[in-house]
């Protein structure tokens, strides 16, 4: 495999392999097995504005075989990341910082494509999320509004593609998600959101500390967005992400492995 | 405050297949997540009341249009009617003026296609049912399999056999059995329900034909049932059947808020796969391996040994026990054991009863040896394995607020 200059790959044991650039501090490619135990690249760029961070110059600290550790300093902020990928599939994003006056931090967030390429309309989404934001228009604010009788009630799993063709939801022509879900809030990781293709069988589980993610989506890519973090003066900043990659109801597909003879 | 008013709403379906129920399930589930207050009347038997329907004194109807009978007493209906069915290839096939919820049948179809693809198969086959009204939505899936096979320039083999009835019961067999033997193999067949596939392996039984290494087979429809009285644990494609009941729900609510949706169209694919033995196919199989496990698949939970598997076969034990070393790494023992722990993870994890009858239901002689099986394999107890199942199941995702 060619790894790009400035990219580091992260491999679990289970064959799993992540590629961070470590220059701007985004995920590069993600090799992920479907149900049939194949391996495809999961990750596809979506052309999101650059965040104040990314644009920032980032230096390895220390770096492994599952772990990362860059570290980011500029005009009196600092921001830490650790990655680290489990063997279950997860990758974990700790990210710390910490600012001499008022600052905010905003990461790259990774869009993926669970099929490996082709649309994203059939993968079935799920985020435990009552309330939601709009997309604010040009004269006016977003508002919180409740999900319950919305095409945005995701509480259960339903398909990307035919939410966005209930009446009302595409009348600002948008081809796609760019909402905003709120979370439960209180600072501790939990399940956020989950993804799943049927076709494939992949699984995408979001966890978050934040009280909210924002969903983007076009016809070939999701993305499911950390928050912007604010820093206060003179104090640190933390959040955690967990991506973790599996495969959709693993007990009614397991590849026969060896049992020994008793 | 204004007080929601309750609106009359019949639910025209036929509550005996889990497809229905679970489109009634989404219903519901869309009217206790929202305000929306609706009475609900639901017949067990809709069809003998549908010719008075016109003159009914309600708000609303959401029906299953897949009965033709449904939709003309619909077609004047004077309240606003939601439409829910299955998907057509052609424009013209869709009712008039009526929104309508449909599952999508040929992504149904290329989700299954795809899958036996991927399970190593390159002859394909379609067990469908004999034309008529009220399964135009097996017909659509049969035109989506045929499409299918066109554009990858391959031989689209249909067969749609008989009506079954009690009388024609055994010829219904007999013929199937033709078929299959007709059929060059392996070959990958996708049944257009579940309900039909498995009449399919009960046929494939009857004839000796090893399932999924000479037919793999896959149904529509995930229904526990079809499942429950199979041998072979029946592959299946889930239907988004509660999508398709939300989305069903919202736009009634929409139209009784005044919305005009006559236009309105919604295909819902498919929600998942659910991959079981029926199509792990493993190409390139030593014959009497094949039909060695074929055996062991049928029987391993009722304590087969190794000398059985071998007389079914026909070979001598030691020929047997080579074969299996060469192919599959393992020995005869090993193979059958493997099938019982798989027997046993599944029963302790979708059933709540006393590890000793899985034990006995899966073929261990002793709890104890049960026991030291699931140790050794999965480095714990059976029952921790059944409470860990049953929690990861219980709730997965973290309740929202």
């Amino acid at each position: 495999m060619m790894v790009p200059a400035g990219c580091h790959v992260l491999r679990n044991g289970r064959g799993m392999r992540v590629m961070v650039n470590a220059v701007d501090a985004s995920l590069a490619a993600w090799w992920a097995p479907d149900r049939y135990g194949r391996q495809a690249d999961v990750l596809a760029r979506l052309a999101g504005a650059p965040a104040s961070a990314t644009e920032a110059s980032w230096q390895c600290e220390a770096a492994g075989e599952t772990t990362l550790a860059l570290r980011m300093s500029r005009d009196g902020l600092c921001v830490r990341l650790r990655y680290r990928l489990e063997d279950d599939g997860a990758l974990r994003i700790d990210c710390e910082a910490v600012a001499l006056a008022t600052a905010r931090v905003s990461l790259a967030s990774p869009s993926f494509n669970l099929h490996g390429g082709g649309g994203v309309g059939d993968h079935v989404l799920r985020v435990a999320a009552d309330r939601y934001l709009p997309p604010a228009g040009a004269s006016v604010a977003a508002e919180v509004a409740e999900v319950a009788g919305s095409a945005f009630d995701f509480r259960q799993a339903a398909p990307l593609g035919a939410r966005l063709a209930w009446p009302g939801v595409q009348a600002s022509g948008a081809q796609g998600f760019d909402h905003g879900f709120c979370l439960r809030g209180d600072g501790l990781l939990h399940e956020a959101a989950r993804v799943a293709d049927p076709a494939s069988g992949r699984e995408l589980r979001f966890f978050t500390t934040q009280p909210q993610l924002h969903l983007h989506s076009d016809a070939s890519r999701f993305c499911l967005a950390s928050q912007v973090l604010d820093v206060p003066s003179g104090a640190a900043a933390r959040h955690t992400l967990v991506y973790r990659l599996g495969v959709q109801d693993v007990n009614a597909f397991e590849i026969p492995k060896k049992v020994s003879m008793l | 405050m204004k007080m929601p008013t309750a609106h009359r709403i019949a639910l025209l379906f036929n509550g005996n297949k889990i497809y229905d129920r679970d489109i009634i399930a989404g219903i519901a589930a869309y009217l206790n997540t929202t305000r929306v207050s609706w009475d609900l009347f639901l017949e067990e038997d809709f069809r003998c009341r549908l010719s008075g329907i016109e003159h009914w004194q309600g708000d609303g109807i959401i029906a299953d249009f897949d009965d033709p009978a449904v939709c003309s007493a619909l077609a004047h209906s004077h309240v606003p009617v939601v439409a829910v069915g299955g998907s057509y290839a052609r424009d013209e096939d869709y009712p008039a003026g009526i929104p309508y919820v449909a599952t999508d049948n040929f992504k149904i179809v290329k989700l299954a296609y795809d899958h036996l693809v991927e399970a190593g198969l390159s002859r394909f086959a379609c067990f469908s049912l004999p034309e008529a009204d009220v399964n135009r939505w097996a017909q659509e899936r049969e035109t989506a399999f045929c499409t299918l096979m066109q554009r990858d320039h391959m031989q689209a083999d249909v067969y749609r056999g008989v009506a079954t009835s009690a009388p024609s019961w055994s010829d219904a067999v007999e013929q199937q059995i033709a078929w299959l033997n007709s059929l060059e193999k392996p070959v990958g067949i996708i049944a257009v329900s579940d309900a039909r596939a498995r009449q399919l392996l009960q046929a494939c039984m009857h004839a000796g034909i090893a399932v999924p290494e000479q037919v793999a087979l896959i149904g529509i429809d995930n229904d526990p049932l079809a499942r429950m009285l199979t041998r072979i644990p029946l592959s299946s494609v889930i239907q988004g059947a509660e999508e398709m009941g939300r989305t069903a729900a919202h736009l009634l609510h929409q139209m009784l808020n005044g919305a005009r949706l006559a236009s309105t169209r919604i295909l819902v694919p498919p929600a998942g796969l659910n991959v079981l033995a029926s199509t792990r196919h493993q190409p390139f199989q030593h014959p009497q391996v094949m039909q060695a496990r074929h055996f062991i698949r049928q029987y391993a939970c009722q304590g087969i040994k190794t000398g059985q598997v071998a007389d079914y076969v026909g070979v001598s034990r030691s020929s047997l026990e080579a074969y299996f070393r060469h192919e599959l790494g393992r020995s005869v023992h090993d193979e059958i054991l493997h099938f019982k722990l798989d027997a046993a993870k599944t029963l302790l994890a979708h059933a709540p009863g006393p590890v000793a009858d899985v034990a006995v239901r899966c073929g261990f002689t002793t709890v104890q040896y049960m026991h030291a099986v699931f140790k050794r394999e999965l480095g714990c107890t059976p029952r921790e394995f059944q409470l860990r199942s049953r929690q990861a199941h219980a709730e997965p995702m973290a309740p929202p607020i």
